[in-house]
């Protein structure tokens, strides 16, 4: 700085700004004050003097870019104050002697804020055609090439033409439209020069600074392109002709990002969306051509994205394909930029996708084609660079998108690059994709009636399907969002319908194939909807069957209805194998229940068997067997299996496992149970066997008696299921019977304070009403 | 119009009028004693007549002489040789022989195709004037002298060949410019159009003017002095150009008081104009290249008066873009 030494106190940046501004406000206040004074004596030429005065201090170096635009606004009131006087020809002077006379003025700066102004009036009294004085100035103004104070004089020169430039239907020997056009574009394209300038003049280590500077002064130049979109003469046709291409040179030409980024911004905001339609190849062919630290994106994505809200307003003229035009040349760019970030070309193929919707929601092939580029580069990239979290975000949405608009999952699996795309996440994500798969499945009960389709979808959502490579250890996963995860897989079952049941038995066992792979911690809630689905769909059929809407003969029935049950019982088993015995269990009792229901009584009986097996195999949990006998036992006393045969072998084992249970007590409870095996009394069948009635009541008996710690609550169980066969007239029980256990209990196991005391004493009481109506009950003693 | 001239101890007043000047265009002339006077403005060969009138101061006493002539001279006055004027046109007409003049008188005088070779001139180290004198020759006393000055200016032809000023210059590596003036001849009240056209700049610029010098030559041999002075700076770029910006100018003379360019007047002066284009950088450095242009007085079709300005717009070139090609071998 200089050595000013009487100067004690530094002043900071700003407040030097401060202080260089005010005192050239001063001055200018001061001159301007003069200046009007001397046009209210009519003095012109000293008014034009000390105008030139006050334009003087524009010729500063010392202010940034806004103090300077605040002088400028003081300076520009005067010039306006000059103008007006002007115009109002008081003066007597011809304006082309004015036009000379400014002239004559030593510094450049001064001449031509001055021949500006006189310029401005010179065509606003129409003495000269505006075309021929608009070129005159516009040549002129390249005497000043000094970035910032070029740049406000070109600005003032537009903003005092303004409302002079000549259009359509202005008189014609002023010029036309297109003189104005030439006229706006080279004082853009000046102007746009001067600022690009501005930035290379500048020391490197003043770069942030000057780029800051740089976007202040940028609405200056941008000022150009609303001029050209103001003009009512810049029709569709005029602009693709003739003003794009030179505007569009200009910014190509400049080679600078910050002045492309930010006029490309500009002239897709201007003007309207019809036009940008109508020259969407050249606007973007101009994107591909434009510097490297361009943010194309920004721009094509912005272009988009107001092309998609027009063309839901409006509809789109049929001979342009927005879409291809911008898939083309979306897809060029990317090729040719070499350093865009994936973020953005990822961002681009969201932008290209919502457009398609947007404007083509029919045409699906197009977001497939999407999707498809998108594959193509991801090819190329590093796991790295994909999983960045803006790329993975990018991505994920390409694949929210189609679901959140078709709101149809099978419309999204025909596109064939989803589920390709979907592989190049990683684990958390694919599931996280899976899951709003599954998600929008649900939500929208889109019904699924192709077995293709089935596998199309589980294979889409495998990540969440069966284990993987890449997938974390199983103790590092959340049980809960696993196990919440798993059922909302299983309750896609549900959504698995069709009409058909061939094509329907087809899907459960593509179902199947995809479940089975799941593993111990996905089957267990996969597969067993699937077991109740096949079971209910037999059930269905079964019943198509009997009403004759299916024509099966008995034989093509069983074969079919085995074939299910085959299948039905596999799937069973592969709970088995993962040692699900309880639930597998379960899921075999159901299974006999189905299948007796359907006649099947060869799968009925295969199926208890191997319900027997696993109990005995793999239920080691006393209380858990005793809770599987008792459903094995009331299952089946409640099937209608014809053959006795068969029927009694499976009471024999049952009560075999009765008599293995590990206390007496249960072995006691459990064959007592058993005697219901023998006495089937309900619509379906028939069977009554006293004998083996009473014989498993004895045993019962016989089993809790020698007991020490016998209790009483196994004694009046058994005189109840006495009772009870006892009230059915079955005969298998005889009075006596009851009388002697009534006894037994009460001299042998009744104690003061046994909770099962108040039982026995209902159960005593019950016999007594009983024997009071029924004859039956006289030869019982209590 | 009438000039008092008292002369200190002169017996008599004495009074030029010229013929033919209710109309007649007047000069502001600075003489060399700082006075400014109006002088009447001939042109060419116009002839030089009028009367003279010799006024008593006192009527009682006549004035004894030896004759009374009246002479038309043009001389040059050489500022530095003091005494010595060079008369190169004297012409006389004797108007009374030699005896008394005893009352006030006027005489008439008539100088036909008196020769007017050079233009009146004032400048810093010599002057050309032409004036009438009147010379009442005495015998006892020193002889009553009174000059009268008017101004000559001289009609230029059109020069028939006037081509423009074009030319690339440069200090290598570091600037190259290429300028263009559209012609090589301007009348007074010309305008310069130009242009300065940037080839190669690897200096920052801080501005660019042209300068308009006369330059006054007199003197020869050891004794030669010469006297410049710059009569603008007129500024025609603000800034650093980049490659290939071209510059506007726009220069107006009728603005300045200038004079026609004169070779040689009589071997004893001359007077020439420069442009001088200068560019000067960021440390003050200046580069220039200076280039003579010849001015020449255009005669009026037209009245003189300040009106009826050239058509600016048709006068800017457009510039030419085969121009710099041509020129750059």
């Amino acid at each position: 700085m200089n050595s000013k030494g009487t100067v004690a106190i530094t002043l900071s940046p700003e407040e030097e700004q401060k202080k260089f501004l005010e005192e050239a406000k001063n001055n200018v206040m001061v001159q301007g004050h003069h200046m009007k004074v001397a046009l209210d004596n009519g003095k012109l030429m000293d008014a034009l003097k000390y105008t030139s005065d006050i334009i003087n201090e524009l010729r500063t170096s010392l202010l940034s870019p806004k103090s300077y635009y605040a002088l400028y606004m003081v300076a520009f009131d005067y010039l306006q104050h000059l103008n007006s006087y002007l115009f109002e020809e008081k003066h007597g002077k011809r304006m082309i002697e004015l036009y000379e006379v400014v002239q004559h003025a030593g510094n450049v700066l001064p001449r031509l804020y001055l021949l500006i102004t006189v310029g401005s009036v010179y065509i606003k009294t129409k003495q000269a055609p505006a075309k021929d004085v608009l070129k005159d100035l516009i040549e002129m103004c390249r005497g000043v090439q000094h970035p910032t104070r070029g740049l406000f004089l070109r600005y003032y020169l537009s903003e005092v033409t303004k409302d002079k430039l000549p259009d359509v239907g202005s008189d014609e020997s002023g010029g036309t439209v297109f003189d104005s056009i030439e006229f706006i574009v080279q004082n853009f394209t000046e102007m746009n020069k001067l600022w690009v300038r501005m930035q290379h003049q500048a020391p490197t280590k003043d770069k942030d600074r000057r780029e800051n500077e740089r976007l202040d002064l940028r609405v200056l130049v941008g000022k150009n392109l609303s001029r050209l979109s103001q003009l009512e003469g810049v029709d569709q046709n005029v602009y693709s002709k003739t003003v794009l291409p030179k505007v569009v040179e200009q910014i190509i030409n400049c080679k600078e990002k910050i002045a492309q980024q930010y006029l490309m911004e500009i002239l897709i905001q201007v003007f309207p969306d019809e036009f940008h339609l109508a020259t969407l190849d050249t606007i973007l062919s101009t994107c591909s051509q434009l510097q490297s630290g361009v943010d194309v994106k920004a721009i094509i994505a912005s272009l988009i994205d107001r092309l998609a809200n027009y063309a839901s307003r409006n509809t789109i003229p049929e001979n342009i394909d927005i879409f291809a035009v911008f898939f083309n040349n979306v897809k060029e760019i990317i090729q040719n930029r070499a350093n865009m970030e994936l973020q953005d070309i990822l961002g681009l193929h969201v932008s290209l996708l919502n457009l398609t919707l947007k404007c083509y929601p029919e045409k699906r092939e197009n977001a497939n084609a999407v999707l498809g580029l998108c594959q193509q580069i991801l090819t190329n990239k590093s796991k790295e660079e994909i999983n960045k979290p803006t790329c993975v975000k990018q991505i994920i949405s390409l694949l929210q998108i189609p679901l959140e608009v078709f709101k149809n999952v099978l419309a999204v699996l025909k596109l064939t690059s989803y589920q390709p795309l979907i592989q190049f996440l990683s684990y958390n994500n694919r599931k996280k994709v899976s899951l709003d798969i599954v998600n929008n499945t649900i939500k929208n009960s889109t019904i699924i009636e192709e077995p293709e389709d089935v596998n199309s979808l589980l294979e889409t959502i495998q990540t969440l399907i069966k284990d993987e490579t890449d997938q974390p250890e199983m103790d590092e996963i959340d049980k809960e969002d696993f196990q919440e995860e798993q059922n909302k897989v299983a309750s896609l079952i549900h959504l698995f319908d069709s009409e058909d049941p061939e094509k329907l038995f087809k899907i459960y066992i593509v179902a199947r194939s995809h479940f089975g792979k799941g593993g111990a911690q996905r089957i267990k809630h996969t597969l067993v909807p699937l077991v109740f689905r096949s079971l209910k769909f037999v059930t269905k059929l079964k019943k198509q069957v009997d009403d004759g809407i299916i024509s099966l003969d008995e034989n093509q029935w069983t074969l079919i209805g085995t074939k299910i049950f085959n299948f039905v019982m596999e799937t069973i088993k592969a709970l088995v194998d993962i040692k699900l015995s309880e639930l597998s269990f379960r899921l075999y009792l159901q299974a006999i229940q189905t299948a007796d229901k359907c006649n099947l009584q060869k799968i009925t009986y295969d199926f208890a068997i191997k319900a027997l097996v696993i109990f005995q195999e793999d239920i080691a949990d006393f209380k858990a067997q005793v809770n599987a006998l008792t459903l094995l036992i009331s299952t089946l006393n409640s099937l209608s299996l014809s053959d006795v045969e068969l029927y009694e072998t499976l009471a024999g084992q049952t009560i075999k496992q009765a008599t293995r249970l590990l206390t007496p007590h249960d072995q006691s409870k459990l064959i007592s149970l058993c005697s219901h095996l023998f006495w089937v009394d309900h619509d379906t069948r028939q069977y009554k066997n006293p004998d083996s009635v009473l014989q498993a009541l004895r045993r019962s008996l016989s089993i809790i008696t020698n007991q020490s710690d016998a209790g009483l609550s196994v004694f009046v169980e058994i005189l109840n299921e006495c009772i009870y066969f006892f009230d059915q007239k079955s005969d298998a029980v005889p009075p006596q019977f009851i009388s002697d256990l009534v006894e037994l209990i009460r001299t042998t196991h009744s104690k003061e304070g046994d909770s099962a005391s108040v039982y026995l004493q209902n159960t005593i009481k019950y016999i007594a009403t009983k024997k009071e109506s029924d004859k039956s009950y006289a030869e019982i003693s209590v | 119009m009438n000039f008092f001239n008292s002369l200190t101890g002169s017996p008599c007043n004495i009074s030029f009028d010229l013929d033919n000047c209710q109309n007649r265009k007047t000069i502001e002339v600075t003489s060399e004693k700082g006075k400014s006077e109006k002088l009447f403005v001939f042109v060419g060969n116009e002839p030089v007549s009028g009367k003279v009138s010799i006024n008593l101061k006192d009527k009682a006493k006549k004035i004894e002489h030896k004759g009374i002539k009246v002479e038309f001279v043009g001389q040059i006055e050489l500022f530095y040789d003091r005494g010595n004027h060079y008369e190169f046109t004297s012409l006389v007409r004797e108007l009374a022989p030699a005896g008394d003049l005893t009352e006030s008188k006027t005489f008439a005088y008539d100088f036909m195709n008196v020769e007017k070779q050079y233009e009146s001139y004032n400048g810093t180290n010599v002057r050309l004037r032409y004036f009438v004198r009147l010379t009442i020759s005495r015998n006892y006393a020193s002889n009553i002298v009174k000059e009268y000055d008017i101004w000559v200016i001289n009609f230029n032809k059109p020069p028939e060949v006037n081509s423009n000023i074009k030319m690339e210059v440069g200090i290598e590596d570091c600037l190259h410019i290429e300028f263009e003036y559209n012609k090589s001849k301007y009348h007074l009240k010309d305008v310069i159009i130009g242009k300065i056209y940037f080839l190669l700049v690897r200096i920052k610029i801080k501005y660019m003017e042209i300068a308009l010098i006369k330059r006054e030559q007199t003197g020869s041999g050891p004794n030669v002095f010469s006297e410049s002075e710059t009569l603008t700076k007129f500024e025609i770029m603000d800034g650093a150009p980049v490659r290939g910006e071209s510059i506007p100018v726009r220069l107006f003379l009728s603005v300045f008081d200038l004079t026609p360019t004169y070779r040689s007047v009589h071997n004893k002066f001359s007077v020439k104009y420069y442009l001088n284009l200068a560019l000067v950088d960021e440390d003050d450095k200046k580069y220039f290249k200076q280039q003579e242009i010849t001015l020449w007085r255009r005669g009026v079709s037209k009245p003189i008066a300040n009106t009826g300005k050239p058509e600016v717009h048709n006068e800017i070139p457009t510039p030419d873009p085969d121009a710099s090609e041509d020129d750059s071998e």
